[in-house]
């Protein structure tokens, strides 16, 4: 006990607190602006901390990959231009309750959400990482394909008005992913010998294009309002409560879970946790407005994204295997602070990592007070009036697709991208069945590619060693489940609106 | 008032985030152009060369150049600024460092994927030739490894008659069809008529690994670096040079396994483009000689385990053409 303490307060030590303070800061400006990655901060930051102890170090880039997950919704919300695209699904309610006239209390509640995520998922790494990483094994080639389909079945809660339409977006994104080099045979295809199609459709233009270039066009034919006095006073009167700390612990530890699990499984991470949590959470969720501007739709989503903090250390500490691009990075930076990832690090360097992860709790929850006190301030950028905050936002957009790799060619495709989501959105279809399908149909194409090339090409063998396996049953209950519900909860809203007006 | 607040916010937001882009902004910029040297004097570097990574920030490439920069920059007397290019396995960094100006001032920094593999197999719009090897930096082989659970297979002997005796059983990991990984052992393969499945993971070493682990495949076609500290996993053969680091001298490679002319390494160097001055290829070849032999800077790579093998302009474009005129025949092979 006297050690923990001890890690404890090498972690609170007055320089730690600082690096992990500055590094929250940095992390969420990073997050909330588009197209700069967590990754991307991490990567160039590392060379600050050559000459930093190894503890500041890490307490350093673990803070900023904290805050990065948590900045991304600020934009989402406000703006509707994710900052990273762990964060688009948040748009869905985040941005809706912002139209309402309640982004003081999405903020909120992705600040709370973000912080009781990471929390958890901090301390799943602390007593379950060993076990928790050798489940990751289980997910084979087949486990995948179910859990991306699984993902995709989400299409069916978007779309319970139309169906058809929803399918159809989502068979756009799946084509546009196709565009590429393909996973299996390492050739070209649907490139026409173009070499930027080779790299492929990537997510940050088309997510910026499809929610916020497409929004700003529309916002072109509005006419041009200034904030009234409701709204001013509106943010006069918001304010914070106790109950706003624990409004949905349910919806925490559940979205967590999820967060945690997705993030554990490398080459996932908080884009699918997100909306996968999202999907699940509409199925327990009692608000009506589940979708389109619920505060606990916000709380699926930010308690999931950021509980893959967590989750993705977890392979990378014990095992040394990134769950994503960002903790690839950090697990250069521990190699180059000469830290070998393994076991090792929870037994005979623990005094390296215990601190580390204490750090991980403070930046978690640095973050949710500056999200909570900062909500009210970030929040008066929806008084701006809409035809200079539209000026901005397009500036911002360019420039971060622009940085994510430098190519220009990124910006024509997210303004190509931006008049597609315009026209679609005229004609009502929804655009987020496109990014669902560019998030989960590589994963899904890879996976049945390796499980049929690992039994004999023969698609037979295949499912029936898919009916074998407990995880893959269990995400095809999942996945009939995700289908049925809406259609189950729609008629049953329906018959009480009949009886009501029968009354 | 409230109007005013918030439009000042607004304009401080939008200054904040333009301060953040400017950053980027200035590493894309056109490096100033030098004038000519006339004199017979070595060629010397100044102002800014702009190094293109053909791969993303934080990518083992990207490491290995913001590892080298600080020291190449005082050997160079130059400033060098890193611009990440990323995407379609380096093809698309390639494409566009070609269209820039050969001046010396633009230099490409990559693994042979882009270079050599992908040009040799037809997919790019550039050829090897299009390139002027300038150094190389590091080298290192690539392993083929199992779990260390498998009771099977023990080593390298062991592997190869599993291999021979249960044609097309051997199942391994890699990162990519036609990447270098996989064309390590499968030229191996080809060349010897043998047959395993590759099963490729484009997500990289961490899928491989995990697939490994948990038993959906057999083996692993994996780089030195990836293994450095990995004691899960069972190495059985070196697929290319034998290796000098620590912990991995031990393990055969082919040739001393009875099958020689194999032997695949990836390689990380400097490339200009056609056209570059030959003078600046010898200076700037010079510079990163003098980088790898400075004391300070191979104190600091033993300190953070960095692997480094310099090879001058020659050497190394000796290695690139011959790596092309070995793999072209494997491609062709696996094509049918």
């Amino acid at each position: 006990m006297s050690e923990i303490l001890n890690y404890i307060l090498v972690a609170f030590s007055p320089i730690n607190l600082l690096f992990a303070l500055i590094g929250t800061v940095i992390g969420i400006t990073v997050g909330a602006l588009p197209g700069f990655t967590p990754t991307m901060g991490i990567a160039v930051l590392i060379p600050l901390t050559y000459t930093m102890e190894p503890a500041s170090a890490l307490v350093f880039l673990g803070a900023i990959y904290c805050g990065s997950m948590f900045g991304g919704s600020i934009s989402a919300i406000l703006i509707n231009t994710p900052g990273t695209s762990a964060a688009a699904a948040t748009a869905m309610d985040g941005h809706a309750m912002t139209q309402k006239g309640k982004a003081h209390g999405a903020l909120v509640e992705a600040s709370v959400a973000s912080f009781w995520g990471g929390i958890i998922s901090v301390l799943a790494l602390i007593f379950l990482a060993p076990p928790l990483a050798r489940f990751a094994f289980q997910f084979g080639p087949q486990e995948r394909f179910m859990m991306a389909l699984f993902g995709l079945t989400i299409i069916a809660s978007l779309s319970t008005k139309d169906v058809i339409k929803g399918l159809m977006m989502g068979c756009v994104g799946l084509v546009v992913a196709c565009i590429g080099m393909d996973p299996m045979l390492g050739s070209p295809r649907f490139t026409f010998k173009n070499t930027y199609l080779m790299g492929g459709i990537t997510m940050i233009p088309t997510v910026i294009g499809l929610f916020s270039v497409s929004q700003i066009f529309s916002t072109l034919k509005d006419p041009v309002k200034l904030a009234d006095k409701d709204m001013i006073a509106q943010f006069r009167e918001a304010k914070i409560s106790w109950k706003d700390l624990v409004r949905y612990p349910v919806t925490y530890l559940r979205s967590a879970v999820i967060g945690i699990v997705v993030g554990i499984i490398p080459g996932t991470g908080g884009d699918v946790a997100s909306y996968v949590s999202h999907n699940v959470g509409r199925a327990f969720s009692k608000e009506e407005d589940f979708g389109h501007g619920a505060r606990e739709g916000v709380a699926c989503c930010e308690a999931a994204n950021n509980a893959v903090t967590g989750g993705t250390l977890i392979p990378t500490l014990t095992l040394g295997v990134p769950g994503n691009a960002t903790t690839a990075v950090m697990l250069s930076a521990l190699t180059i602070h000469g830290l070998t990832p393994g076991y090792g690090l929870f037994t005979t360097e623990r005094a390296v990592t215990y601190p580390f992860i204490c750090a991980l709790f403070l930046a978690n929850l640095l973050m949710l007070i500056i999200g909570m006190f900062g909500a009210k301030h970030f929040a008066k950028v929806t008084l701006t009036p809409k035809n200079i905050l539209s000026a901005f936002v397009l500036a911002l957009s360019v420039m971060g697709t622009y940085a994510v790799r430098g190519n220009a060619r990124d910006v024509l495709v997210m303004l190509i991208f931006g008049v597609v989501g315009y026209v679609l959105k005229l004609y009502k279809y929804n655009v987020v069945p496109i990014v669902l399908g560019l998030i989960l149909g590589p994963i899904a194409e890879q996976g049945l590619s390796q499980a049929l090339l690992l039994n004999g090409n023969s698609l037979s063998t295949t499912l029936l060693s898919m009916l074998t396996r407990p995880i893959c049953i269990t995400l095809l209950v999942l996945m009939i489940a995700s289908i049925v519900t809406p259609y189950i909860m729609d008629a049953r809203k329906r018959k009480k609106a009949a009886s009501v007006k029968a009354e | 008032m409230k109007k005013v607040v918030a439009l000042i916010l607004a304009v401080a937001l939008f200054l904040s985030f333009a301060a953040c882009g400017s950053k980027t902004a200035e590493t894309t910029a056109p490096a100033e152009t030098k004038t000519e040297t006339t004199q017979k004097e070595p060629y010397k570097f100044s102002g800014t060369v702009t190094v293109t990574v053909p791969f993303n920030a934080g990518s083992n490439t990207d490491n290995q150049i913001r590892f080298i920069q600080p020291y190449l920059e005082k050997h160079l007397g130059a400033n060098i600024i890193v611009v990440n290019a990323g995407g379609a396995s380096g093809v698309i960094g390639t494409t566009d460092f070609l269209s820039q100006k050969a001046d010396g001032t633009n230099i490409l920094f990559s693994l042979p994927t882009p270079t050599v593999y992908k040009p040799a197999g037809g997919d790019t719009q550039y050829t090897l030739d299009d390139l002027i090897p300038v150094a190389q930096t590091s080298s290192s082989p690539f392993y083929l490894a199992v779990s260390a659970n498998n009771q099977e297979i023990t080593d390298g002997k062991g592997l190869l008659e599993y291999i021979k005796n249960n044609p097309g059983k051997f199942t391994y990991a890699n990162a990519g069809n036609g990447g270098i990984a996989h064309l390590a052992f499968a030229a191996f393969l080809n060349g010897e008529g043998l047959d395993a499945l590759s099963v490729p993971f484009t997500g990289g070493t961490a899928d491989c690994y995990t697939a490994v682990m948990g038993g959906h495949v057999m083996g692993h076609a994996v780089s030195e670096p990836d293994l450095v500290g990995r004691t899960d996993y069972r190495v059985l053969v070196n697929l290319g040079t034998k290796s000098t680091t620590e912990g991995f001298t031990d393990i055969p490679t082919l040739e001393e396994l009875g099958y020689p002319g194999y032997a695949t390494d990836t390689f990380a160097g400097f490339y200009y483009m056609k056209g570059v001055d030959p003078e600046i290829v010898a200076a700037f070849d010079a510079a990163v000689a003098a980088t790898l032999s400075d004391p300070e800077f191979q104190a600091k790579a033993a300190e953070a385990n960095f692997g480094y093998a310099y090879l001058n302009s020659a050497d190394f474009t000796y290695v690139c053409q011959n790596t092309t005129k070995n793999i072209i025949p494997v491609l062709k092979s696996l094509a049918n």
